[in-house]
């Protein structure tokens, strides 16, 4: 009896490990078959071992292991005398056995295997966990169902015709400049002087424009005694105007196709208010020189109520920065009358524009959030999905705008890198279980900026302006703020600088008001009073207080005539003295609130006059 | 009497162990050893055995080498290593107190 076999070359190089080849050993171990086949057990035994060793779906060298011990223990039964049946008899379940030596054959091998095994099966869950995250990720997507343009809109666009001013001021705009449209550039259309140096605007040139413009000056006027100023926002409102802005309508539908989001809309109109508004202010100069007091007079109502109808218009943030600014340039107008020739405005007159200037009290009637929150819902409801309840997570197609939006952040982030573009992509998925819900985001943005609200309402000397920062900070670092809140950290503005603009102007409003009671006063009394107490209750209701100390404005008399200031920042009485620059005083210089630890500037706030040799 | 599968699962390895406490052994002495010094009470067929010395060879604690026998066919030798040394005398103790307990039962020795 023997068990050798007759094998061809090429069948032992094919049956041979290759670590027996390497060695130089032509085995043919693996061939447990032909082993079998050539071992000397009966039909039905081998068939048994065939099956078994088939049913392990081991490795070829592993089989032929099992197979060499199966067969040798059949030869072992048969030779000690026991009958084949027998032997098959007690051999127990061969799928059992198959199942049994297969899972102990593996627990045999090497550790290094093992960790391979778990790896790659780590590996497969991970791959299973991206499929099931990919899933609500790329199939999903986001419904807008608020047409926040057209909430936005609601204001100016029921509005009738005869209660519009833009169309009054397109025509202005139109009459005025000098030059063709320069798209971005539109204040180049009109004289240089008009945004340059105050003393630039008494000169000739200056002084024939206005007048050659007389009849269009006059048009503005008009069209500020309309309630609304009118400018519809988005493609398809007031910005389809070729002769104001040639094709760029037709390019902000473009645009607004491609990502109809409300932070796409464009407001050009701006820099035409600014323009008109500066028409306004070197008339009512023109007009003191040219002793015209009514329309001096109606120049600075003008400004007013140009600077209410921009603020009316849409309430975004911007255009109430432009609002200040134009309401700014209505005191600068007024300070220039009181403090050159206040004779010039009756006291009828100057009761009216008390009464029109005091109504705001904090930066709140200044600058409202609610067109930002529009702005940042109208962002997530192109982000998110939507469950029907309020509820959704990150989009494939969310996240694409949300990486834009990082980007145009101006690369301080990972979104500004096309690397970290495709990682994140890539990680994608992920956002779905890292991310903020849509009503975890929308609930932590309407703190922050119920917060930041809370901050305009009361003024800044009261509020504590790093509770905001911290609070943004917490957003965390830049990785987990970008995994946690996305675009969140992106779209969180801190309004500071408008709610500073805002306190600036209050302050300067203080003093123009404080001003008009003590020349009412002087009308009165023959003389200034000496203390501003004695302007109350008839002619103030109180004395303003300092808006950065607290305390009352400081007033004194220099060459009879009134000085109103504030102390500043460095909370010094200096007299009234302004910082100086090169280029002169700077009589809002002062007007900061630092935080604790930082620099502070020597100097007062000049409230009025702000006006030097008639300037 | 045949064992139940979870009462072999239990003495299997014990009693494998034990018979090669006393020298190697290949599979078919050691099927054919179980039943006879257990009264065929441990007798197990191939699908038991050999998944069972598997596994005790991929714990370390049995050892295996192929020669080739006296009939000049290989044949598969297995031996107890150290380590299995040191379990079987835990196993025993463990069986010694396993069988206290269940006398004290009434269990055995009824």
């Amino acid at each position: 009896m023997t068990d050798r076999i007759e094998m061809s070359l090429g069948r032992r190089l094919r049956y041979t490990p290759f670590r027996d080849v390497i060695r130089g050993r032509i085995s043919g171990r693996l061939d447990w078959r032909g082993r079998l086949a050539a071992a000397n057990v009966p039909a039905e035994a081998r068939e048994i071992i065939a099956r078994v060793v088939k049913r392990t779906r081991l490795r070829r060298l592993e089989k032929a292991a099992v197979a060499n011990e199966l067969i040798a223990h059949f030869l072992d039964g048969l030779a000690g005398g026991a009958a084949v049946g027998q032997i098959i008899s007690t051999f127990g379940d061969e799928r059992q056995s198959a199942k049994l030596i297969r899972r102990a054959m593996i627990r045999k091998r090497p550790l290094a295997w093992h960790v391979w095994r778990w790896s790659c099966r780590g590996f497969a869950a991970l791959v299973a966990l991206y499929a099931v995250m990919a899933i609500p990720f790329f199939f999903s997507h986001p419904s807008p169902s608020v047409d926040y343009l057209a909430q936005l809109n609601q204001s100016q666009a029921g509005l009738a015709e005869s209660d519009r001013a833009w169309p009054i001021y397109e025509k202005a705009v139109l009459a005025l400049r000098d030059q063709p449209p320069i798209e971005g550039e539109e204040t180049k259309q009109f004289p240089a002087w008009l945004g340059g140096p105050l003393a630039d605007q008494d000169s000739s040139a200056a002084v024939d424009w206005l007048r050659k413009h007389a009849v269009d000056v006059e048009e503005i006027r008009r069209g500020t005694e309309k309630p609304a100023l009118g400018f519809v926002l988005g493609p398809e409102g007031s910005i389809n105007d070729d002769p104001l802005w040639p094709g760029m309508g037709s390019r902000s539908k473009e645009k607004f196709e491609k990502n109809p989001m409300l932070i796409n809309v464009l407001l050009p109109q701006l820099n035409y208010v600014r323009v008109l508004a500066n028409v306004l202010g070197a008339d009512a100069r023109l007009a003191r020189r040219e002793h015209d007091t009514g329309r001096s007079d109606r120049d600075i109502h003008a400004a007013l109520n140009l600077a209410g109808q921009i603020r009316r218009n849409d309430g975004l943030v911007i255009t109430g920065l432009v609002a200040i600014g134009v309401d700014s340039l209505a005191l600068d107008m007024l300070d220039r009358a009181l403090a050159t020739d206040p004779r010039a405005l009756s006291g009828e007159e100057l009761i009216r524009l008390a009464h029109q200037l005091s109504g705001p009290q904090s930066a709140a009637d200044f600058i409202s959030l609610d067109a930002e929150r529009m702005i940042f819902e109208d962002v997530i409801q192109r982000v998110y999905s939507d469950d029907g309840h309020g509820d959704g997570h990150i989009t494939a197609r969310g996240f694409g705008i949300s990486m834009l939006l990082l980007q145009s952040e101006g690369g301080a982030t990972a979104g500004a890198n096309p690397k970290a573009v495709i990682v994140a992509y890539l990680a994608g998925p992920a956002m779905v279980v890292s991310s903020a819900s849509r009503q975890e985001l929308l609930a932590k943005y309407n703190q922050m900026m119920d917060a930041q609200e809370g901050m305009l309402r009361v003024s800044i000397r009261n509020t504590d302006t790093r509770s905001l920062s911290d609070m943004k900070q917490s957003l965390g670092g830049p990785v987990s703020a970008t995994l946690r809140y996305g675009i969140l950290p992106t779209m969180f503005f801190t309004f500071g600088a408008a709610e500073r603009s805002a306190e600036r102007y209050l302050g300067r409003r203080d003093g123009i008001v404080t001003a008009i009671a003590l020349e009412l006063y002087r009308r009165q009394h023959g003389d200034y009073p000496k203390r501003l107490d004695e302007l109350t209750p008839l002619l103030l209701p109180a004395v303003p207080a300092d808006r950065i100390t607290g305390d009352p404005i400081k007033y004194r008399l220099v060459n009879g005539h009134p000085l109103l200031y504030s102390v500043g920042d460095d909370r010094q009485d200096d007299g009234g003295v302004p910082p100086m620059t090169a280029d002169g005083p700077d009589y809002s210089g002062a007007a900061r609130w630092p935080l604790p630890g930082q620099t502070v500037t020597r100097g007062d706030w000049v409230l009025y006059p702000q006006t030097q040799g008639g300037n | 009497m045949r064992i139940e599968r979870e009462l072999m699962r239990g003495a299997g390895p014990a009693a494998v162990m034990r018979l090669l406490s006393g020298g190697e052994k290949y599979g078919y002495e050691m099927i054919r050893l179980l039943d006879r010094q257990s009264n065929g009470v441990l007798a197990m067929g191939q699908s038991t055995l050999y998944p069972l010395l598997y596994n005790l060879e991929a714990k370390g604690l049995i050892a295996s080498r192929e020669e080739i026998a006296d009939n000049g066919r290989p044949r598969k030798y297995y031996r107890l290593t150290n380590k299995g040394r040191r379990q079987l005398v835990r196993d025993r103790k463990q069986w010694e107190a396993l069988s206290v307990a269940m006398g004290q039962l009434g269990i055995l020795g009824a």
